[in-house]
């Protein structure tokens, strides 16, 4: 039977195969899967994801919104609502219950590199659910226009269905879906027989001794497998050529060149979403070309940065900008590094002749902050129509006596030029202050003169936004967009002083970003009316949407480190309480 | 170029609805298409229980609610503030959508062509909206002020080389074009006057973005312009230029191109009944378009589907006979890759339309205008997915479809053997909802759609 449909499939069997899952309280199904599995994510305990979806106290806040009402009156949720209400029908149960009592005891996605096959592997609360689920599976299929597409086998005493490329069967209290034949037949040989399974894998094994436990999902990809397959062989060895995504990932990229694998983590809890990426690293794996991003000996630290209150965004990260601008020419193909060529000739001009990438950039220690705030524009004319937040650079300077006289010069003499620039255009000239601060600081700053019929104006050019400064304090730097940002920075004596654990540590406060947008809202509005074509008070309600939702989370936050010769990458996502 | 032999008496005469020529939801559909921005079904229908002689009356005598223009204003206020003319173009694009006068908007859209002023050039966003709205206010009203205004206007200055005209070195460049482009056409003055307009126009410049005279640069001497002679200032020599007799000849062609037909040669006889109007009425420009508006010319056979949609025509009319809304920037690119950027005309004689509209490319353009409409989720059609409109309408059929596409949308009817194909063309998709969009975007790529 198995021959003449000329199909393969897939299988479980649950009575034999529970003994082994009671043994392992690790990864589910790892021991049903083959050797060559290379990807594998499982979610353990739906039923927790289930609750912490369906109990979550935001649901009851996003239920109360106006636009929560308009949705679920929506012709496609009441589309939504039919198709489930026929699915109840049919399983005799709520939704709900009907997803606990199918995914009761977890739910595995896994790839395989030799069939090239992927798999779902659902396990339910118990035999006779299972075989429920399978048989509606099957009379849904039956209802599609083409019940002939519908073909039934048996392998080894187990029944299978294929629909068009989707083979499936139910054995026990598993579910069973796969698009390759081999693969199922794999699966099904491993539970009837047992045999080497993905479970056996040293990769595999080192990697869940690192699991945690009581995790919401996690998974697996063998680094080393798929590399060697030639898998997105670009992404792990072409040059990446595009100097921001090299500054963002130029460091991980050759990690991954040598890495065995890779482990993600998910930590679902009511107040929380955490997910943790991590590697196997070694600091001699990184070349010498991208010793800018870890640091010598793969010690590059973050500096601590400064609380300042309604901080919307910080970044903290540790980056060699002077030997990654000198390196160019490893790290760049020839167009790009034409275009280096042409910025560094640029840059030295600007900067007074000084080489840019060695006199400049090297100026600087590698301990780097980007600060944005939230300007406060109570007492000020002309407030601008747009109002943005300010932001600030925080860097450390190598020789503070001789760069400071250096930098305050540069400064003037870019003021003077973009007053030049800005004459020819019609646009509004600086005005350069200096000032002494407390501590034996210096502030260099230049404001926009406002012309005479706007000196009141609240809805001002975008340009008055912004007062660039500098601000220099012993061996302390801050560039920033606003004078009142710069002096606030730098009389904190330990801006930018203290180093964390991590590589680089970015946060973003929803709260304060909320309260940008609200100082925006009208701009928002219009903007939303021309590009959703909205009425007035359809594109108030969609803004004020958003900036309910912003509401609920509290703070969003990645941050990016080594410990235990392990690359980490954790991302959280904090909700309000 | 055609030329049409028709009694210019019957031509000009109001509309009298006839056998031939009946007020029905196809004449209001053609009223809306030329005078507006088209209709809906809901303002045909209500407009053909009215008298043509009311509606007519009212879309050129309605004025703009305050409500309507302090939310519009709230709306440029913001494109303004980005600084960019581009966002300016989207804004417009939502104004003519949205618009309860849509023959002042048209009108405005009109100007924009004959006055063409290009954000390119002038690259400052409240330059091109300080003169948009120029255009607007005076849209319908006095010529005389308007081109006085658009004279001194800061973006035309400096659009024309001419936001520094020194008494030593007189800028020709606007001289000219008032006389080519604005008032007279081609043969209807000389070279010398030229030279002699442009000492008017000396004195006037343009400082941080305002109008000023300089009287240090003024030439303050005698001028000859057009037969008239004196110590003319610039704005005597603007009142020169409009009072002669070639002007509102030259006005009332323009408007009928605009208005009536692209490739029709207007004699002189049927030009000249409106010509004398407009001269009698001051160039008032109003009543001379009611009157062509609620002509029996206008309603007649030879008008119809005589004019190539232009690409803001094409969107606009789209979306508001089908009650649709979209976003406006992706309508205001398409727009002007399909040769029409609003802000952007492609130099000081304006878009040249007519057949010049329709290329190998720009019906490429349309084509995927449509298209992006239709499978764009930003598009609503009367806050719907057009199949749920289709259903609210009635629309069951294809046939039902292509009939009230006909109605809204087309100028000239689509040939039996052309709804024979389209019907075929969607039979197979019946079993889904997509066969709605599908006859909607074939229907739209029909040459016949391409006219107005």
């Amino acid at each position: 039977m198995f021959r003449g449909l000329s199909l393969s499939l897939v299988l479980v069997l649950a009575i034999t195969g529970s003994q082994v899952f009671a043994e392992d309280p690790g990864p589910i199904e790892s021991r049903l899967l083959p050797a060559s599995t290379v990807l594998y994510l499982e979610v353990p305990e739906p039923t927790r994801v289930l609750s912490l979806v369906f109990d979550h106290p935001l649901r009851s806040k996003i239920e109360s919104l106006d636009a929560y009402r308009t949705a679920i009156n929506s012709e496609p949720y009441k589309k939504f609502l039919l198709a489930r209400t026929v699915v109840e029908a049919q399983v005799q149960m709520p939704w709900r219950q009907a997803l606990e009592t199918f995914l009761a005891h977890g739910v595995v996605v896994a790839v395989d590199r030799q069939t090239e096959g992927v798999v779902l592997l659902i396990r339910g609360k118990d035999e006779p659910s299972m075989k429920l689920l399978g048989e509606k599976l099957l009379e849904f299929a039956k209802l599609s226009p083409n019940p002939e597409r519908i073909k039934q086998a048996e392998y080894r005493g187990l029944q299978v269905h294929q629909v068009d490329k989707t083979i499936f069967a139910v054995i026990g209290d598993r579910l069973v879906v796969t698009n390759k034949g081999d693969l199922g037949k794999a699966i099904a040989n491993q539970f009837l027989d047992g045999g080497e399974s993905l479970a056996d894998q040293p990769r595999f094994q080192t990697a869940v001794a690192r699991r945690e436990s009581g995790l919401t999902a996690w998974g697996y990809a063998d680094v080393e497998s798929l590399r060697d397959a030639g898998v997105a062989r670009d992404a792990f060895f072409s040059q990446i050529n595009q100097p921001i995504a090299e500054l963002l990932f130029g460091g991980i990229q050759s990690s991954l060149q040598k890495t065995p694998y890779a482990t993600a983590s998910v930590h679902g809890h009511p107040e929380k979403l955490q997910v943790s990426l991590e590697i196997p690293h070694q600091h001699d794996w990184i070349p010498d070309s991208r010793e800018y991003y870890f640091g010598p000996q793969g010690q590059g630290r973050a500096p601590r940065l400064p609380l300042l209150p309604e901080t919307v965004f910080s970044l903290g990260t540790y980056r060699d900008f002077s030997q990654m601008w000198l390196r160019a020419g490893d790290l760049y193909d020839t167009n790009l590094n034409d275009k280096f060529a042409k910025a560094d000739s640029d840059l030295s001009n600007l900067f007074s002749g000084r080489d840019f990438g060695e006199d400049i950039l090297g100026s600087f220690h590698s301990e780097v902050g980007v600060l944005a705030v939230r300007q406060d524009f109570t007492d000020i004319l002309p407030q601008p129509a747009i109002k943005l937040p300010s932001a600030a650079a925080i860097f450390r300077l190598r020789e503070p006596e001789k760069m400071s006289r250096e930098l305050r010069r540069i400064f003037q003499s870019l003021v003077g030029f973009l007053n030049v620039v800005g004459a020819m255009n019609g646009q509004h000239q600086l005005e350069l202050n200096m000032e002494a601060i407390e501590g034996g600081g210096e502030l260099v700053s230049a404001s926009y003169v406002p012309e005479s019929d706007e000196e009141n104006s609240k809805a001002a050019e975008i340009v008055f936004n912004f007062s660039p400064s500098l601000a220099l304090m012993g061996d302390r730097c801050i560039i920033a967009s606003s004078q009142s940002l710069a002096r606030k920075l730098i009389s904190m004596d330990d801006a930018g002083i203290e180093r964390m654990e991590v590589n680089s540590q970015a946060q973003l406060d929803p709260k304060t970003l909320r309260n940008i947008l609200a100082d925006n809202r009208a701009q928002l509005i219009s903007q939303n009316r021309l590009q959703e074509g909205t009425s007035q008070e359809e594109a108030e309600a969609n803004v004020e949407l958003l900036l309910q939702l912003l509401d609920y989370f509290q703070e969003v936050s990645a941050s990016l480190g080594t410990q235990d010769d392990h690359l980490q990458l954790h991302l959280s996502l904090e909700i309000r309480p | 170029m055609n030329r049409w032999n028709v009694d210019v008496d019957w031509a000009w005469a109001p509309y009298e609805p006839t056998h031939d020529s009946p007020w029905d939801l196809r004449a209001a559909s053609h009223l809306y298409r030329r005078a507006g921005f088209g209709a809906n079904w809901e303002t045909l229908s209500r407009a053909v229980q009215q008298n043509p002689a009311d509606v007519i009356r009212e879309l050129v005598e309605r004025e703009e609610p305050a409500a309507f223009r302090s939310d519009m204003e709230s709306l440029t206020q913001s494109a303004l503030a980005s600084g960019n003319p581009r966002q300016l173009s989207a804004q417009w694009v939502y104004r003519m959508l949205h618009t309860p006068t849509p023959l002042r908007e048209k009108m405005t859209l009109f100007w924009h062509g004959h006055f063409a002023t290009s954000a390119d050039k002038v690259n400052d966003a409240e330059l091109m909206q300080q003169q948009n709205e120029l255009l607007r206010s005076q849209s319908l009203g006095d010529f005389n002020v308007l081109l006085l205004e658009i004279s001194r206007d800061p973006a035309m200055l400096e659009y024309l080389d001419s936001a520094s005209n020194r008494k030593v070195h007189p800028n020709e460049n606007y001289a000219r074009e008032i006389m080519e482009l604005f008032c007279l056409g081609e043969g209807n003055y000389s070279e010398r006057d030229i030279r002699e307009l442009a000492r008017c126009f000396t004195g006037w410049e343009v400082k941080r973005k305002k109008f000023r005279l300089n009287r240090y640069q003024m030439d303050e001497g005698e001028k000859s312009v057009l037969g008239t002679t004196g110590k003319l200032t610039g704005e005597d020599g603007v009142h020169v230029v409009a009072s002669q007799s070639h002007t509102p000849r030259f006005l009332v062609r323009k408007l009928l191109r605009f208005y009536l037909a692209d490739d029709v040669v207007f004699s002189d006889e049927l030009v000249e009944p409106l010509a004398v109007q407009l001269q009698q009425d001051g160039l008032q420009i109003a009543p001379v378009l009611h009157r062509m508006l609620g002509s029996n010319l206008f309603f007649s056979a030879s008008v119809r589907g005589r004019k190539v949609r232009s690409p803001v025509e094409f969107g606009t009319q789209f979306l508001i006979a089908l009650q649709g809304s979209s976003d406006c920037f992706q309508l205001a690119d398409a727009f002007e890759r399909m040769g029409q950027g609003l802000y952007y005309p492609p130099s000081v004689k304006g878009w040249d339309g007519g057949r010049s509209w329709i290329n190998s490319s720009t019906l490429i353009e349309r084509a995927n205008l449509v298209h992006d409409l239709l499978a764009g989720g930003k598009t609503r059609f009367d806050k719907r997915t057009v199949s749920e409109w289709a259903d609210a309408n009635d629309l069951t059929s294809t046939d039902d479809l292509i009939e009230r596409l006909q109605t809204l949308l087309l100028a000239v009817d689509i040939p039996d053997a052309g709804r024979q194909r389209i019907a075929e063309l969607v039979s197979k998709q019946r079993a889904d909802s997509t066969w709605v969009a599908t006859t909607i975007e074939v229907v739209c790529t029909l040459p016949e759609f391409q006219l107005a």
